[in-house]
């Protein structure tokens, strides 16, 4: 099957002015909430997309495999705008985004498995389209790889830190407590520390 | 960034380096992906799976399941990732049907043998592989035969095990929430009760001696001592059910418990008066003595029962414990099956590796093995 697709840029009535499904059957204030969610939505994609992917990408995902598992947060998230109460709850949206994209990279919607990324030092035969690990700097390879190496919980916990989150975050959204929190944090930077060091990673 | 081989890492080394490759990740991320395209994508597939359930089988072929939805926006971001470095901003591709091959004890059809994206990120064929090993021999297809049906098995038990401990984890929960209602009875009600019964028998001495005193040969004795050891243990027993019930009946428990444990110290000393061994004092202080330990042992009796657990905590925890075995056993079922399983993938392998350096490059070995795991366990 073969398909066209033309890229352009979204307009911005494209962007904010996306009927929800079932809207127009709803009262105009409702509508109006829904509008707001989503407008709001938007902002927050905009805010948040590539650090989710980066935040995936940190817990063990391929650049594929990341915005994979961050789109379809973020379809979790446009259809939760459709209910603008349930979205005005969400009040750690950055923590609970995370969350979700690192639930779908884990375990993704339907009977699929995602193929997990095997990394060897090998240049690829043929180009690749798009970029990948060869368009990364050699020291964020593996910086990469040695998160890789870690365990789920420590490397879950290291990427809401590398992303700004505090101890009390990352402990409510893993569902842990801060003890294990701090635990799993110290756990983590010992192992990236000795693995960096090992394979010669430094900074000029 | 670059690599030397000096010591280790201090925190603000490791602090820099972190930065820094966040920096350069987000940059490649940046550089890499159309988000306007992506997020028109999300909204579109964002309402279609926001349509109500009841519409899902209805036939309607605008309504498209949530994973269809989300191999559609990947397929759409695939498109757009590739169409922005062509000029005039249009390309075409192949949309990937999202097929995988199917888990059942079927042998490894070449076909289901999909390009598996390898370690480089180019797919990888092992269509052209697998026929060729297949072809070889009747032994080598019934080996990868039997590799697949453990692949299978091993899946199963692996799924058991889960929903086991899911069970085992419930059980768990549940006992935990009786035992919070009796925060302060903890100890196991079998070994309580044991040790209640062991103080009552030790009041059998006692019991003997009151039952002496009413005569009727050692038949009678003896059936007088053990009726009274079951009034003791009934009293007890209803002394602890009455405890947290009725604190009326309890206390007349209780007056009627001590009234006859004092008719059984009289009932001693009758006896010792009576064989005229010792004169009166001596009569009065060993039926005092006796009396005393009885009701020290009853009052041990008492304190024993009211540390057991109650019979609900104790059927939770019994159900809780059978789960938790049951688990247990299905674990190491489950791992017994993936031994087994990676023992006949291995020897898959090991034909893999005899044969791959003629049909592939040595530097793809890693990923046609990968891919062909994949085939024979895809469940994994």
């Amino acid at each position: 099957m073969w398909i066209v697709v033309s890229v352009m840029r979204p307009s911005e009535h494209d962007r904010r002015g996306a009927e929800p499904a079932g809207a127009a059957a709803c009262g105009p204030a409702l509508e109006a909430g829904v509008a707001e969610a989503r407008a709001d939505f938007v902002d927050f994609y905009d805010g948040e997309y590539h650090l989710v992917v980066r935040f995936v990408m940190h817990c063990g995902a391929s650049m594929p495999a990341a915005e994979d598992a961050a789109q379809e947060a973020f379809i979790d998230a446009w259809v939760l705008t459709a209910q603008p109460d349930k979205w005005a709850q969400v009040t750690d949206r950055s923590g609970w985004i995370r969350k979700v994209a690192l639930l779908r990279y884990i375990r993704p919607p339907g009977p699929r498995r995602r193929v997990l990324a095997v990394l060897v030092p090998d240049i690829p035969e043929t180009a690749q389209p798009g970029a990948g690990h060869d368009d990364l700097a050699s020291g964020t390879s593996a910086v990469l790889d040695a998160l890789r190496s870690l365990e789920l919980l420590p490397r879950a916990v290291m990427a809401f830190h590398l992303d700004g989150f505090s101890g009390p975050e990352i402990a409510a959204q893993l569902g842990i407590t801060q003890q294990k929190t701090r635990d799993q944090l110290k756990k983590a930077r010992k192992t990236l520390a000795a693995k960096l060091a090992n394979i010669g990673v430094r900074v000029d | 960034m670059t690599a030397n081989h000096e010591g280790e890492l201090s925190d603000a080394d490791l602090d820099a380096v972190l930065s820094a490759a966040d920096d350069d990740l987000l940059a490649c991320i940046r550089s890499a992906g159309n988000p306007d395209a992506a997020l028109l994508a999300i909204m579109e597939a964002g309402d279609k799976a926001s349509v109500p359930a009841g519409a899902a089988g209805s036939g309607d072929p605008a309504v498209v399941p949530a994973a269809a939805i989300a191999a559609g926006i990947r397929s759409v971001a695939r498109a757009v990732e590739l169409a922005v470095s062509v000029p005039g901003g249009a390309v075409r591709i192949g949309v990937s049907t999202g097929e995988e091959p199917q888990v059942g004890p079927s042998a490894p059809s070449p076909e289901s043998a999909a390009p598996a994206r390898g370690i480089i990120g180019s797919p990888v064929d092992v269509t052209g592989l697998i026929r060729e090993i297949l072809a070889s021999s009747e032994k080598v297809e019934e080996q990868w035969l039997r590799a697949r049906q453990a692949a299978s098995a091993a899946a199963r038990s692996a799924e058991m095990a889960n929903l086991a401990e899911a069970a085992a984890r419930s059980a768990m929960t549940a006992h935990r929430a009786v035992q919070a209602e009796c925060p302060h009875r903890r100890a196991p009600l079998a070994r309580q009760v044991v040790l209640m019964l062991c103080t009552v028998a030790l009041d059998g001495v006692g019991c003997y001696f009151a039952a002496q005193a009413l005569g009727g040969g050692l038949f009678g004795t003896l059936a007088w001592t053990g009726l009274f050891l079951a009034v003791l243990a009934g009293g007890l027993v209803a002394l602890d059910y009455y405890r947290d019930r009725r604190r009326r009946t309890w206390r007349a428990l209780a007056v009627l418990l001590g009234a006859f444990v004092a008719g059984l110290g009289v009932l001693r000393f009758s006896y010792l008066a009576s064989t005229g061994a010792a004169g009166p004092a001596q009569a009065t202080a060993g039926a005092c003595l006796f009396t005393a330990v009885t009701a020290g042992f009853l009052c041990l009796g008492y304190r024993a029962l009211r540390a057991a657990e109650s019979p609900p905590t104790w059927r939770a925890r019994w159900r809780a414990r059978t789960a938790l075995r049951a688990a247990r056993a299905a674990r190491a079922a489950a791992l017994s099956e993936a031994a087994e399983r990676d023992h006949l993938i291995d020897a898959c392998l090991r034909q893999v590796r005899r044969l791959a350096p003629a049909t592939c490059l040595a530097s793809r070995q890693l990923a046609t093995e990968t891919a062909i795991r994949a085939c024979l366990d895809p469940d994994r």
